[in-house]
């Protein structure tokens, strides 16, 4: 994820919940080590009584994953009134669904996209007076050039 | 008369050596049970600048998606291990 959407975009108005539940044997807060998700766009949650994945595999319309090692993605115009929609892509386990969430993302990214920053500019401004007249000779000696032609 | 010196009484050879086997496999295997114990119970710490903040039930994803609305969001399930 971190690698395949994230670095992917790092522009990009993208927001990613990623939901920690104790699942298997092992599972704990303590050990939590974030797997490498470390772009500011991801937002780190703990779910201890692991309730979040299975309510939006039993609620969300179109869901194809489980309730844990899942996606769901929504564009910037879904709303969260009793569930939230639309429901642009789904999947699991996320890492064999890595290409399809990031398909399914670009389009919604590339509609989304951040305003961008200004180029820098181009020539470097006049530092010294020894500049400017370096600038204002060489100019004067193209003029003369094409003068002479 | 003199007496023939006898070796010292105990168990015969073969069966010190399964001792001894039995031994070191028992101290394996309590190696193999810590060592996987600190590798799958042990804390592990995520890099600086990173945290977690705890799940207040599904409202509480609500109001942070509903927060963001305007952005592409992705929620993602997954388990520490």
């Amino acid at each position: 994820m971190q690698s395949e959407i994230l670095k992917a975009h790092p522009q990009a108005r993208l927001r990613v919940y990623a939901i920690w539940v104790p699942k298997v044997f092992g599972d704990a807060r303590h050990r939590w080590d974030a797997a490498g998700l470390t772009d500011p766009r991801v937002v780190h949650l703990w779910d201890e009584p692991n309730v979040s994945g299975e309510w939006l595999a039993a609620n969300v319309q179109g869901h194809q994953g489980g309730d844990w090692d899942t996606y769901l993605l929504f564009g910037p115009d879904a709303t969260w009134t009793s569930h939230p929609t639309p429901l642009r892509s789904s999947g699991s386990s996320v890492a064999a669904e890595i290409d399809q969430l990031s398909r399914a993302l670009s389009p919604l990214l590339t509609a989304n996209a951040a305003p961008e920053q200004p180029h820098p500019v181009a020539c470097a401004p006049l530092r010294s007076l020894q500049d400017i007249v370096a600038v204002t000779l060489a100019r004067d000696l193209r003029d003369l050039r094409v003068a002479q032609r | 008369m003199t007496e023939i010196p006898t070796s010292a009484p105990g168990p015969p050879p073969r069966r010190r050596r399964w001792r001894t086997v039995g031994f070191l496999a028992v101290c394996l295997l309590v190696f193999l049970l810590v060592a996987g114990g600190l590798y799958f119970l042990g804390p592990r710490s995520a890099p600086p600048g990173v945290s977690m903040a705890d799940l207040h039930g599904v409202a509480d994803l609500r109001t942070r998606f509903n927060a963001d609305r305007g952005q592409v969001r992705v929620v993602v399930i997954l388990a520490p291990t």
